[in-house]
């Protein structure tokens, strides 16, 4: 009896099962490769440079532009004229700051009232700093090349100048201050580089200087990190057909081949931005007729 | 003890047998639940859902990144991008006699191939119709560039069919270093969001901007080569990356960087695809849209032809445009070499430098404060994201991950881009990537940013935090600079 519950202790001893217990454990551990996301060497396969439709020489259509460009003569062009108009009523927006505001190098940037620039209305309603412009060029133009251009993006009174800016992709944008004050600019391209770099107060020459390489799908931001209400937008284009709106809403796009185009209208107080993504323009050849984009006070979200 | 009695032990022993048992499903494959993968960012997932997963037989963003990229079990050496995947490259420099089966091919690589003993060589088709195989080779005769299979080939190759010998091992050592010793922080696809990310500030890098913040580059140019190196050498003081010398040696360190590079570029390559659909095609976009009175199904179609047609320039825009800008990061244009030695320091140095800290030109108090404490009035305010407008839940200005980017307190002495008065002069010169430190090499001229380098370095030693020390002349002054 004694011999019998000795052994019975032996095989039922705690120590016994939790030995078993682990060995059973391991080998059941040992017997699946744990770990083998991160451990595990993986395979790798080299993929060509130039992989199936990377490169630009595959058959597109360029090729077909230029004998549309031979047919259609001078006189065959026509333009687009017409006037961005707020379709109801709205109370203009009252300054961001005004003149003697305790704002952040208030010397220079609360020397004047500080416009809200999100939405500037000028004689009958009309709207200014809207972008006119198509978003692919029409078949048939010629392809843009700007590089000799150059443009002013300046700043004075802590407010860019101008505040909607048609930048020719491959021009150069030449960064002034008006200001004692320092200043820098933040641009936030989505195809393009962006810079980020301090501006020289009073530097009129432009030592910074910008280049767009890449058309932009819609207009992107430039802003200051030291006065945070300063921004402006620059829409880089790879062709001419491209407007901003002036103080009363007015624009006009020229040299467009007759027949009908198509225009996006964008605007930075506009829900979703565009105030149409697609407004179908018929282009007659010589002159134009006025057209009117009606802007719905419904489509602002302030 | 956990359990009482012995039934209860028994029990447990035969509970968890069975279910280690269970678990793993034996044999060379480990279960799905252990496999790696690469997660897509949420710009992607913003995008309308035939943007993600392309219409039909027309790949959309995702597919187009795991074409080029795979996942992390299989991952693909795109040539395109400037990464050292390891290897040479080649081509078959004569057809061979397809009738008998193919089993010697000749061979000109761009590089010398060596054969390590009886090890045999792993040759991998790059492009033709034997592509992707691999083959192995026995024999390597490099006089006449001849080379004996192991086995017959399955498909003949043609004369020009690229091949590379010994192909992704870099790649492949690097991704092995990374998954064990950063993945935990900088996560699987280098997404910054690793398992322990969440409970460090700063946070982990996110690679997949493409962007690195210290950099011995230019401000417009990418991270070099040697600027990661000298990231895993130092480690980032100031926050929880460590030095990895000497736990990882010479050429794991250079696996690592390829691989970090890899990840890098795959993030930037998926998020310059979604801009160039973002715009038209995003869930936003889509709805507005809708509004407006277009139909999904029109949209759709839209997208069908904007893939069709489009597809292919916005690709070679962007590989183009990825390939040049990481490969140019690593000359010698690209790196900041002031055009004058550094200005020796002395107390008169140093007032200029606090000056100029203080002037109007640089206003480096904004952000950094007037006692250097990174206090500055911009920490303070709400500012609005400037990709979506919408409002910061937190004060201050924020970075490009979306963080909170705090201005350096300089009384700390602690500069994680590294002490060197070089590194603090790259700082000023081309601002802090990613983040809202701006360029200053167009205020500046070299003179000027060497006395901001020399006060920057004095300031942890001045008396008063921040202000312009005044020492004994005959006194040596105290300097952080070694």
């Amino acid at each position: 009896m004694g011999f019998r519950n000795q052994m019975i202790k032996l095989f039922t001893s705690r120590i016994r099962h939790t030995s078993v217990a682990a060995a059973m454990l391991l080998s059941g551990f040992a017997g699946c490769e744990y770990g083998g996301g991160a451990v595990l060497v993986p395979e790798v396969t080299i993929v060509p440079a130039d992989f199936s439709g990377d490169s630009l020489e595959s058959s597109s259509s360029p090729e077909a532009a230029p004998s549309q460009a031979a047919t259609s003569g001078a006189s065959e062009l026509g333009s687009v004229v017409g006037r961005v108009v707020l379709d109801g009523s709205f109370e203009a927006l009252t300054p961001l700051h005004s003149a003697g505001a305790d704002v952040k190098d208030k010397e220079v940037c609360a020397k004047f009232d500080t416009p809200d620039e999100r939405l500037v209305l000028g004689a009958d309603n009309g709207v200014a700093n809207v972008f006119v412009y198509m978003q692919k060029a029409p078949k048939g133009t010629q392809s843009l090349n700007a590089a000799d251009q150059e443009l002013i993006f300046d700043q004075q009174y802590c407010r860019f100048l101008p505040h909607c800016l048609v930048v020719p992709t491959g021009s150069t944008v030449k960064v002034l201050s008006n200001d004692t004050v320092a200043h820098n600019t933040h641009s936030y391209p989505n195809k393009n580089q962006g810079v980020n770099s301090g501006v020289a107060p009073g530097d009129r020459e432009g030592k910074l200087r910008i280049t767009y390489n890449r058309a932009e799908a819609e207009p992107i931001a430039v802003k200051c990190d030291y006065h945070s209400w300063m921004n402006a937008y620059h829409l880089p284009i790879d062709h001419a057909f491209a407007a901003v709106t002036d103080k009363d809403g007015n624009f006009e796009i020229s040299g467009l081949p007759a027949g009908e185009h198509v225009f996006a209208i964008w605007h930075e107080a506009a829900s979703g931005k565009f105030v149409e993504r697609k407004l179908a323009v018929q282009v007659a050849s010589g002159d134009a007729t006025p057209i009117e984009i009606k802007y719905a006070v419904s489509k602002l979200d302030l | 003890m956990l359990v009482k009695t012995n039934r209860q032990l028994s029990i447990l022993t035969i509970g968890v047998t069975l279910v280690s048992l269970a678990g793993c499903s034996g044999g060379s494959d480990y279960p799905d639940g252990y496999k790696s993968r690469f997660v897509y960012s949420d710009r992607t997932d913003s995008l309308m859902g035939e943007a993600q997963n392309g219409i039909g037989d027309l790949p959309g963003v995702k597919k187009l990144v795991d074409d080029r990229f795979g996942d992390p079990q299989k991952l693909n050496a795109w040539l395109k991008l400037p990464i050292d995947f390891g290897g040479v490259t080649g081509e078959l420099a004569e057809t061979p006699d397809a009738s008998v089966a193919v089993e010697e091919l000749t061979l000109s690589f761009d590089g010398e191939v060596t054969k390590d003993g009886d090890k045999p060589l792993l040759l991998q088709f790059v492009t033709g119709k034997a592509a992707p195989s691999i083959v192995f080779v026995s024999n390597w005769l490099a006089e006449g560039g001849k080379a004996s299979l192991t086995a017959a080939m399955d498909v003949p190759p043609a004369a020009g069919d690229q091949v590379v010998v010994n192909g992704g091992g870099v790649l492949a050592h690097g991704r092995g270093l990374y998954m064990r010793h950063c993945s935990h922080c900088h996560g699987t696809s280098g997404d910054g969001k690793g398992p322990t990310a969440e409970y460090l500030v700063p946070r982990p890098r996110d690679y997949r901007h493409g962007v690195f913040k210290f950099t011995s580059t230019d401000a417009q140019s990418k991270v070099s080569r040697d600027d990661l190196y000298r990231i895993l050498r130092n480690g980032v003081p100031g926050t929880y990356m460590p030095s990895f010398v000497p736990m990882l040696q010479e050429d794991e360190l250079v696996a690592v960087i390829e691989y970090v590079r890899f990840l890098a570029m795959r993030g930037e390559f998926e998020r310059k695809l979604v801009n160039e659909l973002a715009s038209d095609y995003s869930e936003a976009a889509l709805q507005s849209r809708k509004e407006s009175g277009e139909s999904r199904k029109d949209i759709v179609e839209e997208l069908k032809e904007f893939l069709t047609d489009d597809m292919q320039d916005s690709l070679a825009f962007v590989s183009d445009d990825l390939a040049e800008s990481w490969d140019t990061a690593n000359s010698e244009d690209a790196l900041i070499v002031p055009d004058c030695s550094r200005i020796e320091d002395s107390i008169a140095s140093r007032r200029i430098g606090r000056e100029l800290y203080l002037s109007k030109t640089l206003n480096c108090a904004d952000c950094h404060g007037i006692s250097a404490k990174g206090n500055g009035p911009q920490t303070t305010i709400y500012e609005k994201n400037p990709i979506t407008s919408e409002l910061y839940p937190d004060p201050g200005l924020h970075d490009v991950w979306d963080n909170v980017n705090q201005p350096r307190n300089l009384t700390q002495g602690i500069y994680r881009g590294g002490r060197r008065p070089v590194d603090l002069f790259r700082r000023i010169h081309a601002g802090i990537k990613g983040s809202r430190m701006p360029s200053f090499k167009k205020v500046l001229k070299h003179e000027e940013i060497w006395h901001i380098v020399n006060y920057v370095l004095s300031v942890p030693f001045n008396a008063e935090p921040g202000h312009a020390p005044v020492a004994v002349p005959d006194e040596p002054a105290a300097t952080a600079a070694l």
